[in-house]
Order: structure tokens, then sequence, then C-alpha cells
């Protein structure tokens, strides 16, 4: 599991890598957390290369979606995998979170 | 079981016939030796976890899904109710009519069960059922099986609704077709949720294909809306697996059972390094 940040026009990008569970969702909440704390209130999420997903990691993201709604703001999510588009669409987190094919749309949106 | 070890929960959606599915994940089960804590069902989902809470092996369950899916079952029709639909005279229809009269189905139970109680099952089981009168979702934990696992599945008005202590119920998935809410509000701490699907029929062109259509769509809709809910309110991991059919299957189509076994294989094979992961993980 790894987690890039970059900022592309203001709006944080992280990007995420490998197998997200209980063990390593912590690491995203702090991650997710820190970029919130910083003022953020718009994030795009780059799950390209997201292998995994477990429903401990989809509750950080929905705690972190909810921080961010208190701020007029929201979190987005950009080139999933069919596999981890399935598991949201489960999870009915589909619902929830905006989605886009690519992070340039995703960031579009943003804008 | 040691004191930090996790409490499993199996979930089983409702899907009639498609509801066997779920023997290979107990399979699997039994060969790990892990041992759920709850078996919580919904309609058909119900009568496989009774099956497994009864205490009933993998390869007993199997070789008694032949008796579920009887034809028979379903062939008594209650003709009072039919005209009651289109008030003929001599007709009713009222909250304790059904298409379909439920003899047959509540003997097979009783045949399979005896007069077994909830309460005495080896493996906590319990069913999602629906309180007609209210339209409230509630469970059912104790009591006679056989007529338990009837609410559960009672899908009115096709099947009328059962009367239990004074109370009128009819299927679970009218309210919570994956009851996984259960299984957080029971502190069940690694959920496996297991779904069953079946496509949409494009070009319906019978009343019960139009109904099984909406059936699915209404079950789908609920199942995201409580799912998500469920994971929100949790605090380890919920697994959901999605067995997927390529067709409707009909309740008798005992010649599919094969087929939908090893759907069900292919499914849970997939899931297997999650739910060890989820074990393994818990702390």
């Amino acid at each position: 599991m790894k987690i890039e940040e970059k900022s592309i026009n203001d709006i944080p990008v992280l990007k995420l890598y490998g197998r997200f569970d209980s063990l390593t969702s912590e690491h995203l909440e702090e991650r997710l957390t820190s970029v919130i704390e910083a003022g953020a209130s718009n994030i795009c999420l780059d799950c390209q290369a997201v292998e995994f997903i477990s429903s401990s990691a989809l509750r950080i993201l929905l705690s972190g979606l909810k921080k961010v709604k208190r701020n007029q703001g929201t979190i987005v999510l950009a080139a999933m995998s069919d596999q981890i588009k399935e598991v949201f669409d489960l999870a009915g987190f589909l619902e929830l979170f905006a989605v886009h094919n690519t992070c340039e749309e995703a960031l579009m949106m943003l804008q | 079981m040691a004191k930090n070890d996790p409490k499993i929960g199996v979930v089983l959606a409702s899907g009639n016939i498609k509801a066997f599915s779920a023997i290979p994940l107990f399979e699997f089960l039994e060969t790990e030796q892990i041992k759920p804590d709850s078996l919580i069902g919904c309609s058909g989902g119900s009568i496989v976890a009774a099956a497994f809470g009864s205490g009933m092996s993998a390869a007993e369950v199997q070789s008694k899904t032949h008796q579920f899916l009887d034809k028979r079952l379903f062939a008594k029709r209650d003709l009072r109710s039919l005209m009651g639909m289109y008030n003929l005279p001599f007709g009713r229809f009222n909250k304790t009519s059904g298409f379909i009269k439920p003899d047959r189905i509540l003997n097979l139970y009783h045949d399979v069960f005896g007069d077994r109680k909830l309460e005495d099952f080896p493996t906590r089981t319990l069913f999602q059922v629906t309180e007609y009168d209210t339209g409230l979702g509630k469970i059912i934990d104790h009591g006679p099986v056989a007529e338990a696992i009837y609410a559960s599945g009672a899908i009115f008005p096709i099947l009328p609704p059962i009367e239990i202590d004074g109370t009128y119920y009819v299927d679970g998935f009218f309210t919570s077709s994956l009851p996984v809410m259960e299984a957080v509000k029971r502190r069940m701490d690694v959920i496996i949720a297991l779904v069953f699907e079946d496509p949409i029929h494009p070009a319906p062109r019978s009343f019960l294909s139009c109904f099984n259509n909406i059936y699915k769509m209404q079950s789908a809709a609920l199942t995201r809306y409580q799912t998500a809910m469920a994971i929100d309110l949790h605090d380890h991991e919920i697994i959901v697996i999605k067995v997927p059919f390529s067709r409707t299957i009909k309740m008798w189509e005992t010649d599919a059972v094969p087929n939908i076994i090893e759907v069900g294989r292919k499914a849970v094979e997939a899931k297997k390094r999650e739910i060890f992961s989820a074990i393994e993980t818990f702390s």
C-alpha cells in the first residue's frame, strides 16, 4: 500500500496504490485527515492502482467525505478498475461518491 | 476460540433457489474450522441458514436440496384468493390471502426441521421478516423453525402471510433482502454477506417475469443503502460476496443445482483471501 500526494490547480490529488484493508486503512485515514486539516475541501482520489479495498477502508473514505461536506466540498474518485468499482457498487458507495473515468475528468468537475 | 478471536456472522440474502450457492462457503468454513457465531438469512437465504444453523454439514445440506426444490410445493392454488383478485363472486382477498396455498411448504419445513425451535440450534440463527401490519423489518430469533422460515419467504401476494403469536409476517425481502445491519447490531466483527444476483429480464412477457424484475430492482436498491449504512456503523470488516448468475433460475429447477453450487464456489474462491485477512487483522 502506498499513497502519493500532489496538487493540481490547488486541488489535492491522492494516488492510491495496492491493497487497503483494516491494517493499512489507518495510513489512508492519516493522509486524508492531514489533507482536510490543511484546508482542502475538494479532493481527488486516483484509484487506478488500487488492487483491493475492504469495508474498513471504505469507511475511512466515507468519514473523509462527511468532513469535506461540512465545508461544501467533496471527494471524487477517478480511474477505478471494474473490480474496485464493483466493490463500491455492492457497498452502495457509488451513490455517495462522484466517480469519473479519469483524473482529468474528475479535476474538471471539481474546478 | 480465543477471547480476541473475531465473532463471525454469515448473512444470506434472499434469492430463492440461488441461496443454495452458499453451500461452498460453508464447505470452506468447515475445512478451515471457522465457526460462525451467527447466521442471518432472508427468504431463500433463511432456508440455507436454517439448514446450517441446525447443525447439518455442507454435504447433508447438498443432499437435501431436492426436497426444497419440488415444483409440487407450489402447485396448490388458492382459487378463492385468485377470484378475489378480480373481485369475482365467491372470491376473497385480504391480508390472509395468497395465490398459492402454503400447506405443502410448511409441511416440508416441518419434515426437515421437525418441531425444533430456533433457540435450540447449535449456531445462533436469525431470520429477516417483515411485519405485515406495520411494514417494519423484524428479526425472528426464537420459536418454531418451520413457521419462521416460511415467514421469511412468504412473498405476498403469491404466498399468504403467516400469523405468529398474533402478528402477521411476510417475506423479509420487502424490508431487508440482505440483513447485514442485523449482523452489525449483533456485534459480529467479521461479516460475510452473500448476495445472489441474476439479470433483469430485458423483455418480460409474463406477470411473474415483470414481478421478478421489480423484485430484483427493489432488492438491489435496498441492499445498497443498507450495506452502506452497515459499513458506516461497523468497526471491522464486512465482506460482500456477489454470486452472479447469468440467467433467471426458477424455484424448482433441480437440474440447475450443480451449476448453482459451482457459481457459488467460484464466487467464494475469489474472496477467500479477503476472509482470511479480515480474521487475521482483527484485534
